[in-house]
This record gives C-alpha cells, sequence and structure tokens, in this order.
C-alpha cells in the first residue's frame, strides 16, 4: 500500500505519491494540486475544506477559519457556527480531504503518510500534528521537517553536492536549514526559524499601518469588512511591482490608499529583521561565514517578495536561487521520503540525517537568585544530531522529599519560565536527607523530532516511562476517542458537486462585493446557474459551468484567489 | 574510541576521503533503523573530520606533528582560537565540495574570516565602523564614500533621537513613539543594523549606570526593540563588551513579559471567536511545602461537619415524622425523644456518606474541611480515588469506633498525621497554610 507525502501549510497543503518514475502531485476534487488549508462549516453544518471554504472566508468569517496551524499545540478553540473545533481537528479535516483525493487517485485505500511540519516546531506542535493525522485515520510513518523536505527535492532534483541554506517562509512560519549534500547523505547541520513568521504578518503589518493611518482599531471594523481589508492587502502585497491604489472601505468611511514598494519597505521592515536573526542564529550554530554556503534555496510563497529577495541577497552578497516552484516543493520532498520510507523503486539511495532544533531541558532550584525562578536545565543541546538519548541525574532538592516533579521545557532561556513547557511527570522516592536520593532522567529525541522521557529512581530501581502530563494541546486517549467520535458524525459535502459548489461560493463573493449593475449581473448569472443545476442534466451542467467560470473570471480582479 | 578505527581508515589529511567512508558505512547504520550505533559513527565522523582538517591546516603550515590532542573538541577550540586571533591560521583546504554556483562568493579572504559571532562589532564611534567594510564589498552601489557618509549620518540621527527619549523627563515614551527607528531604509543592512544596535544598548548600559542599575526600558519597549535588533539572540557577544551583570540588568524586563498569546492570534484568520485554554490546575502550583492539619483544626472540621448534616438532616426528619405520626394517630405530636434518637442513628452515616462523596470529589474535603481551607490527598498529594476514600473512610470507623480514647490520645502527639489517615495512606493537608507560608516567602 502506498504512503503519501503531505505537506499540511498554514495556508496551501499539498499531498503526493511516489510512483517509480518519479513524484506524482495529486490533484484534488477541484482539480488543484493546491489544497487551501481552510475549513467551513455551511448553514446546514456540513463541513467543506479548501477552496470552496476559502471564498466564504469573507462574507462567512463566523463560520470559516483559515490559518488555524498558528493553534497546533495549544489548547486554544475556534468556533465555527455553533461547533467548537481545536486546531487538531481543524487540521485533521484537512488531512481528511487529501487523503480523499488520495484515495480516489490511487484507487486504494490510503493509510499511511509523511507529513511534513515546520523545522522550528516545538514538541506540542509536532505531538498535534500526529494525533490531527490519526483522526484522520492516518498513520505518521516519519514527521519531516519542511526546509529538509525541500532540500531532499531540491537535491535530487539537482543532483548538486554542496553546502545550502535552506529558507522557507510560508504563510505562518519561517525555517532556515542549513544541510550539506554529498554522496548520497542529506546531513541537516543546524536549523533554526520563527513560528509566528510568515506571509500573513506581512499582510496584518500593512492592516495596521492602514488602521493607524486613519486612527482605527481592529476591533472597529465589523468582521467581514476586515476579511475584506485582507483580502484586498494579500492581492496588493502579490501585486507589488507596479503602484496601485485601493479604495478600502473602513466602516463607513471610504478611503483611497496608495501601495508602493517603498510603503510596503518601511511597514514590514520589523518583519525583515525578524527573518535575518534565525539566519544569523543557523549560522552562528554551525560556526559558519555566509561566504562558505553554496547555494541560497527558496523555499514557500512568501519568498516571492521582491523585498525579502534582495534583503538575503545583501546578507549573502548575491542572489539566492530557486529552480523549483515553492509552493510544492515540500510536499516533493515529503513524498520523496515516503519513496525511501517504502523503499520505492527508481530512487536513489539518500540517508537523512537531522538534528534536533531547539535545546530540550528540566528546571532545577536556582539557589543563587531564587526570585528570578528556577533555572533551565539543558539535557539535549539544540542542535545535536537526531536520534538521540540523553541521561542525566538529579537528585531530591529537601529534605523528607517524597516526590520529584520533573517538568519538561524546551528553548533557549536560562530561566525556565521563559521556555516552553512540554509537560511533566511525577515520580515517588523514598525519604531521606536533602540531595541523597536521586534519579535519572533520560531525554529521548527521535526522527520525528518527537521526545520521550523516562526517568529511573536510582535506590528502588522503578523506571516511569511515558507519563507525560499536561501537555498543552495534547489529546489524551480519552480525548481522542471523544473527538473520534464528534468528526465521524460531522457531514461532509460529498466530493462530486464541488466545483459546482466552488462556484457557487465565488458567485456569492463577488455578489456581496460588488455594486450597481455588476451585482445585478452577478446575481442574474448565479440565479441561471442554479437553475440548470436544479435540473440535473449533467450535459447542460458542464456547459453552464464552463460559461459561468468565464463570466466570474472576467469580473475577478484578484487572479490568485 | 578511536574515529579513524570506526571509519575504517588511515588517519588523512583528506576531509573528502572522511566523508565518503562515513557515507558508505552510513548506508548500513541508518539512524532511525540503529540509533546507538549511528550516534557513535557520526560522533567518530565529526572528530575525524576536525581532525583531517587540523592536519590539513597542520600540514599548510609546514608542521609535521598535529595537535591530535585537542582534537576532541574542536568546535569550541576553533572559535576561542579565531576571535583570539592571536596566530595567523594559515588557508583552510576547501572544506566543501567546490560550488557549481557561477556567481561565485567574492573570494575568501587568506584569513579564514571568523562566523558572526566570533567578532563583536566595533563599537559605535568607532573612526571605521563596521559597515564601511561591507560597504565595500558592494559594487553595484554608488560611490563609496557618499554610502559611507549617508550611513554614519543616519547612524548618529538615530541614534540622538533615541537618546532624547530616553533622557526624556515627565512622562516615559511610548512604543509607539520608538518605531521610528524600524522606518530607517538603512536597517536593512546587516553592518548598520548590527552597529545601531549595538550603540544603542551602549547608551542604554550608561543610562543603566547612572541610575542606579534601575532598568532603562520597560517590559513593552525592550520586547519591540528587542525583536529589532535580537539583543536576546546575540546576548552573548553583547556581554562579552558590556559585562554580563550589565546585560543581565538592561535586559531583565523581558523575563516579565508575557505577550505569547497575541503572536498566537494575529495571523488567525475567521472564526466566530475563539476560546482561550481553561485556566486549570496546573495555573495554580501546589506550593513546595506543605503542612499537617493539626488536631485541634481537625475536631473544629468534624464539629462543622455535623452541624452541616444536622442542618440537612432536622428538616426531612421532622417533616417525615410529622406525616409518620400523623399517620399513626397521634396528632402530629412528636417527642423529642424519639426525634433525637432518629437523628442520632442517621447522623454517623450521614457524615460519613458525605465525607466519602466529597473528599474524592473536586474539592477534596468536606464542608468542614473546606471552610478551613483544608484537603484530603494521597501520599503523592493527589485527590483520592472513590475506592481509596471507602478505603479511608472505612479505617476511620474502624480505628475511632474500636478503641475511641486511646486513639484521641495517641492522635494528640501525630502532629496532624493521625492513626486512620497512615492506616488508610492518605493526609490531610492544610492547604491554606501552605499557600499563605509560600506567598510570605516570596
Ligand atoms: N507573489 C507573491 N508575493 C508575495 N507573497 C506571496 C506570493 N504568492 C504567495 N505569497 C504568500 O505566500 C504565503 C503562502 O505560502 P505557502 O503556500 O508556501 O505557505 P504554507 O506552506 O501554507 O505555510 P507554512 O509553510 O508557513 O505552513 C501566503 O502568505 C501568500 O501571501
Ligand atoms: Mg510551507
Amino acid at each position: 500500500m502506498a504512503i503519501i507525502g503531505i505537506d499540511l501549510g498554514t495556508t496551501n497543503s499539498a499531498c503526493g505519491v511516489w510512483t517509480g518514475q518519479g513524484v506524482e502531485l495529486i490533484s484534488n476534487r477541484l482539480g488543484d494540486v493546491l489544497t487551501p488549508s481552510v475549513v467551513g462549516v455551511d448553514g446546514s453544518g456540513e463541513i467543506m475544506v479548501g477552496r470552496t471554504a476559502r471564498q466564504r472566508l469573507i462574507h462567512h468569517s463566523d463560520r470559516t477559519v483559515a490559518a488555524f496551524k498558528r493553534l497546533m499545540g495549544t489548547d486554544h478553540k475556534v468556533t465555527l457556527g455553533d461547533q467548537r473545533f481545536s486546531a487538531t481537528e481543524l487540521s485533521s479535516l484537512v488531512l481528511r480531504s487529501l487523503k480523499e483525493d488520495a484515495e480516489t487517485y490511487l484507487g486504494e485505500p490510503v493509510t499511511e503518510a509523511v507529513i511534513s511540519v515546520p523545522a522550528y516546531f516545538n514538541d506540542n506542535q509536532r505531538h498535534a500534528t500526529k494525533q490531527a493525522a490519526e483522526l484522520a485515520g492516518l498513520t505518521v510513518r516519519r514527521l519531516i521537517n519542511e526546509p529538509t523536505a525541500a532540500a531532499m527535492a531540491y537535491g535530487l532534483h539537482e543532483k548538486q553536492e554542496g553546502l545550502f541554506l535552506i529558507l522557507d517562509l510560508g504563510g505562518g512560519t519561517f525555517d532556515v536549514s542549513l544541510l550539506e549534500f554529498f554522496d548520497g547523505v542529506m546531513e541537516v547541520h543546524a536549523s533554526a526559524g520563527d513560528n509566528f513568521l510568515g506571509g500573513e504578518d506581512f499582510v496584518d503589518a500593512m492592516i495596521d499601518d492602514v488602521l493607524a493611518e486613519h486612527e482605527l482599531s481592529r476591533d472597529a471594523l465589523p468582521a467581514s469588512a476586515m476579511q475584506n481589508l485582507y483580502l484586498q492587502m494579500e492581492g496588493a502585497k502579490r501585486r507589488l511591482g507596479n503602484a496601485q491604489t485601493l479604495s478600502l472601505k473602513l466602516g463607513d468611511r471610504e478611503v483611497t490608499h496608495e501601495v508602493t514598494p517603498e510603503w510596503f519597505a518601511r511597514v514590514v521592515t520589523p518583519l525583515l529583521l525578524r527573518v535575518k536573526h534565525p539566519i544569523e542564529r543557523a549560522l552562528r550554530d554551525a560556526n559558519l561565514h555566509p561566504d562558505k554556503v553554496d547555494d541560497v534555496v527558496l523555499v514557500g510563497g512568501s519568498t516571492r517578495l521582491a523585498l525579502f529577495r534582495s534583503t538575503v541577497g545583501k546578507m549573502f552578497g548575491r542572489l539566492p536561487s530557486c529552480h523549483l516552484d515553492p509552493d510544492t516543493v515540500v510536499a516533493v520532498g515529503a513524498t520523496i521520503q515516503a519513496g525511501l520510507l517504502a523503499r520505492g523503486e527508481g530512487l536513489d539511495d539518500v540517508v537523512l540525517t537531522d538534528v534536533c532544533p531547539y535545546t530540550l531541558g528540566t528546571g532545577v532550584i536556582n539557589e543563587d537568585n531564587p526570585r528570578l525562578g528556577d533555572y533551565f536545565l539543558p539535557i539535549i543541546e539544540r542542535n545535536s544530531v537526531v536520534p538521540i538519548s540523553v541521561e542525566r541525574h538529579l537528585s531530591t532538592a529537601s529534605d523528607n522529599q517524597t516526590k520529584m516533579k520533573i517538568r519538561i521545557y524546551q528553548g533557549e532561556n536560562r530561566l525556565v519560565e521563559k521556555n516552553v513547557y512540554l509537560g511533566e511527570l511525577s515520580v515517588t522516592v523514598p525519604k531521606g536527607p536533602r540531595g541523597q536520593e536521586s534519579v535519572i532522567v533520560r531525554y529521548s529525541y527521535d526522527m520525528n523530532g518527537l521526545l520521550e522521557v523516562d526517568v529511573k529512581v536510582e535506590s528502588t530501581g522503578k523506571t516511569y516511562y511515558q507519563l507525560i502530563e499536561h501537555t498543552p494541546g495534547a489529546l489524551s486517549e480519552d480525548d481522542k476517542a471523544r473527538s473520534l467520535q464528534r468528526l465521524a458524525v460531522l457531514k461532509f459535502h460529498p466530493r462530486d458537486g464541488e466545483e459546482n459548489r466552488a462556484l457557487l461560493a465565488r458567485g456569492e463573493r463577488l455578489y456581496e462585493s460588488s455594486l450597481g449593475d455588476r451585482r445585478e449581473f452577478i446575481a442574474d448569472l448565479m440565479g441561471r446557474f442554479e437553475q440548470v443545476l436544479d435540473r440535473q442534466n449533467p450535459l447542460d451542467i458542464a456547459r453552464v459551468q464552463k460559461e459561468v467560470k468565464e463570466a466570474l473570471d472576467s469580473l475577478e480582479s484578484e487572479d490568485w484567489f | 574510541m578511536d574515529p579513524w578505527r570506526v571509519l575504517g581508515l588511515e588517519a588523512t589529511e583528506d576531509t573528502r576521503a572522511v566523508k565518503r567512508a562515513y557515507a558508505r558505512l552510513l548506508k548500513s547504520t541508518r539512524p532511525d533503523e540503529h540509533p546507538q550505533q549511528f550516534q557513535a559513527l557520526h560522533a567518530a565522523y565529526k572528530r575525524a573530520l576536525g581532525l583531517a582538517e587540523q592536519r590539513a591546516r597542520a600540514a599548510a603550515a609546514g608542521d609535521t606533528e598535529p595537535e591530535t590532542e585537542t582534537a576532541g573538541k574542536r568546535t569550541e577550540k576553533a572559535s576561542t582560537a579565531t576571535a583570539a586571533g592571536t596566530q595567523p591560521i594559515p588557508p583552510e583546504t576547501p572544506e566543501w565540495p567546490a560550488p557549481v554556483v557561477p556567481d561565485d562568493p567574492p573570494a575568501a579572504p587568506v584569513e579564514p574570516e571568523p562566523a558572526f559571532q566570533d567578532q563583536p562589532p566595533p563599537p559605535a564611534r568607532d573612526p571605521e565602523p563596521a559597515w564601511a567594510a561591507a560597504r565595500e564589498r558592494e559594487e553595484e552601489r554608488e560611490p563609496e564614500e557618499d554610502e559611507w557618509l549617508a550611513a554614519s549620518r543616519e547612524h548618529e540621527r538615530l541614534l540622538t533621537q533615541c537618546q532624547a527619549l530616553l533622557e526624556r523627563e515627565g512622562q516615559p515614551a511610548e512604543e509607539k513613539e520608538w518605531r521610528f527607528l524600524a522606518n530607517s531604509a538603512w536597517m536593512l543592512d546587516s553592518a548598520f543594523h548590527h552597529g545601531l544596535g549595538d550603540a544603542l544598548m551602549a547608551r542604554l548600559v550608561e543610562r543603566l549606570r547612572q541610575q542606579d542599575n534601575k532598568p532603562p526600558l520597560d517590559a513593552v519597549i525592550l520586547a519591540y526593540l528587542n525583536s529589532l535588533f535580537d539583543w536576546e539572540g546575540r546576548r552573548g557577544l553583547l556581554a562579552a563588551r558590556f559585562g554580563d551583570t550589565a546585560m543581565d540588568r538592561v535586559l531583565a524586563p523581558l523575563d516579565t513579559n508575557s505577550s505569547g498569546d497575541q503572536a498566537l492570534l494575529q495571523g488567525l484568520r475567521g472564526g466566530k471567536e475563539t476560546v482561550p485554554p481553561s485556566r486549570q490546575a496546573n495555573t495554580e502550583p501546589a506550593p513546595e511545602t506543605l503542612y499537617f492539619t493539626g488536631m485541634t483544626l481537625r475536631m473544629v472540621a468534624i464539629v462543622i461537619d455535623l452541624l452541616v448534616v444536622a442542618a440537612l438532616l432536622v428538616m426531612p426528619i421532622w417533616v417525615v415524622s410529622i406525616v409518620v405520626a400523623d399517620f399513626n394517630g397521634t396528632g402530629g405530636d412528636i417527642s423529642l425523644e424519639s426525634f433525637m434518637g432518629v437523628f442520632l442513628i442517621l447522623a454517623a452515616p450521614a457524615y460519613l456518606l458525605m465525607a466519602l462523596v466529597m473528599e474524592a470529589g473536586p474539592g477534596q474535603a468536606t464542608p468542614g474541611k473546606r471552610m478551613l481551607g483544608l484537603r484530603v490527598t494521597s501520599l503523592e498529594f493527589e485527590r483520592l480515588s472513590f475506592p481509596h476514600n471507602l478505603w479511608r473512610v472505612m479505617a476511620f470507623v474502624v480505628v475511632n469506633a474500636l478503641t475511641s480514647k486511646v486513639v484521641i490520645l495517641v492522635n494528640l502527639f501525630l502532629k496532624g498525621n493521625l492513626l486512620h489517615d497512615r492506616v488508610s495512606r492518605s493526609y490531610v493537608i492544610n492547604w491554606a497554610r501552605s499557600q499563605r507560608e509560600q506567598k510570605d516567602e516570596q
């Protein structure tokens, strides 16, 4: 049975399968390779995923959500209509849709996948991704880091050896990986990144500047006006090359706004500085001068920004390269990894070695200055090659202590509270004077970037495994069963007819955002379309579908939507 | 272990050969299949690579005896050696295969240039600022002289403005007043940006000294400036220049700043609302030191509980007895005696039932215990399960009913860890006191 490769992106997702000859990207029910990572619930409670849902983001924003990858690994929930979803559940709906598309394409059930995650994703976020897959009925064979996947695709494509810096700026995350390719070995030297930096933040920065200029706050505008602003700014961001004048509706005011490359550069400078920091950090960690890098490879839709390219170009004294489609290269890499795991034919043997991008450790009492809180004791240092397993001895901090709580953290700050909390486990130790009892804490970090911790009490020899509790965003077995039950009763839009629904949703969006004659024209067009759909004559439907699509295309200013 | 033996090589200076040997062995020692052997192989590879480089360097310098001894610590040594720069280091043999990219980087200088962290950028008022060097390398720019002047003028202008904000009396500056920094087109120039960040830090350190070590910026502004200059990421470099304590003090407010959720929710699109995680158990951590509950408080708790039980029981018994009396034709006249009889028969079981349910419930206490801030826990200081609490209640009955007078006497000397607690392996913790003492300590 095939293992599929999936890029589960903030903005877009895609999947593929290895076919002996090469990677085959799988088109979804609408014939697109990219499925927008947008989930919506319609009036009757049915779930939709992808382009149809994205069309509804503006006028049904209370029933539609996008960019929820940001919430992975947290306990935040999103309400759509009258249902409440966790980010894990929302991701599982996207995965489920991809899985169905793959099953239709392959003509057989699909149960295993390689899923890409940002290299800088923390342990909570990785666990959440794995659980999302499980909720969608997929077993994760491997979580692969997105830049590593991109490098795989790139390395195999270019057959070029050397030292590469992969920069992946997508919709919501930024990743930097420094890796070397030689003799069929792909070795990651260092990874760094920012989990909250991507194309959506650039749009947010633009909007914040406009709102500040007109002395408005985000809350002052109704949700649909905000969504419309996002859409307009997103379009403007993609067309930066030529100066544009946007007319924006801010509440009851209609204003015009000049979008120029200079304005954009000024507004996003803080974000570009945040792009530079992880790049510098990765080079510092690998103890390398930028000149040593043979090629800088750009991945992710936001690397299309000219300003991004020139900023990176200046750091390295040359223009970065991007020979592969930045939108799909991660999916291609994930698929190659899936092919390797299945020992697929026609694949040169490549062995991948990766690193753990964060320092992992635990809290220890800070005796010099208790006021500051506990110190962070690193156990696995960042950029250690994985899989790795490290042991540390810890002893009791007070007399007659009977219980030791091992709190697990990830991060770089020397104060434990400033790092990401991953969970904790408690062990019972025999009573004794302070420092007499000790435990061996072992951290094991696997190929998927998932952490396991076990603790052995030295005097009793008792070992505690897998007892990590209170992990943010994680589902216990009970939660998972409950979640599965809940998702099982959800109704989904049937696969066929999706094209028509996408068109209807698009027509509705255009209708809502148009005025006067144009509006009437659209109403008329869509009315006719609905009539034909009601008659259910496939030939007629196909003909009118094409007509409607063309008519809408001619009205649409946002060609990327 | 000898890295060369692991790799099956003779000691060599040929890094390429080391890589080839590693690659060959790696195919049969895959990280996912043989994690432990892989770690050993990888460590040997890294060591051998370091040794080979060192040999190559030594060979190039005409030194016949490579120092194998320090090789194991290659990474640390390498950086300190370059930073100290005591010895001119000869050019390395190319470490990576030659690039195929047409536009090669500018020719590498003879002396290996240190990576970013090895050399703290020169101080801000250095006669030859850092950007000058960077400028020289960029040919497509205008005449260097003008660029250099423009950069230093901009540097001074921004710094003066910063100084004014820092020294302003009265109302401290707000975050948005600092935004002018990001509006400068020069900020995207690495050398300029590092130079400015460091110069501003120098001002902050100066300010710290003037103000008796009071941090010069509050958490919000500091977080903003840190997002521009990555002071936290460059802390090591800055500490080398300004000293550890000064950096600690200037950056201390960052430790109190938590804007986590905001970053999270920025960028999310749509949705009717987002529901933050309910603040649960672990937001209120257990106090570090827990106290047992003394005899007096335990007695008080029982008295309160009995009053509660009585209040709950009196009404029903009264009503029932009236009905019963009516039925018997005694005309609603009940004797106090029979009333008390019924009450005493019912009170004890009612109390025990209440304890059974409530002590294993979320409050971990009967109403009396709760009022006094007590909690019943297991030896792990966690909530009891129902079977465990059943055991506890039975232990209470058996121990106290059998030998009540002796027990009370013994209990007086047990410092709150009473007989039935011990028998049932549970504790009654004075949670309120534990919390109070913890707070006082802080
Ligand atoms: N021409 C363009 N100019 C600027 N930005 C663009 C352009 N095309 C796409 N983008 C941006 O690229 C982003 C989407 O990129 P991509 O599909 O690579 O992200 P993703 O893989 O879904 O996200 P992530 O990798 O962060 O999870 C969007 O924010 C979009 O605005
Ligand atoms: Mg991506």
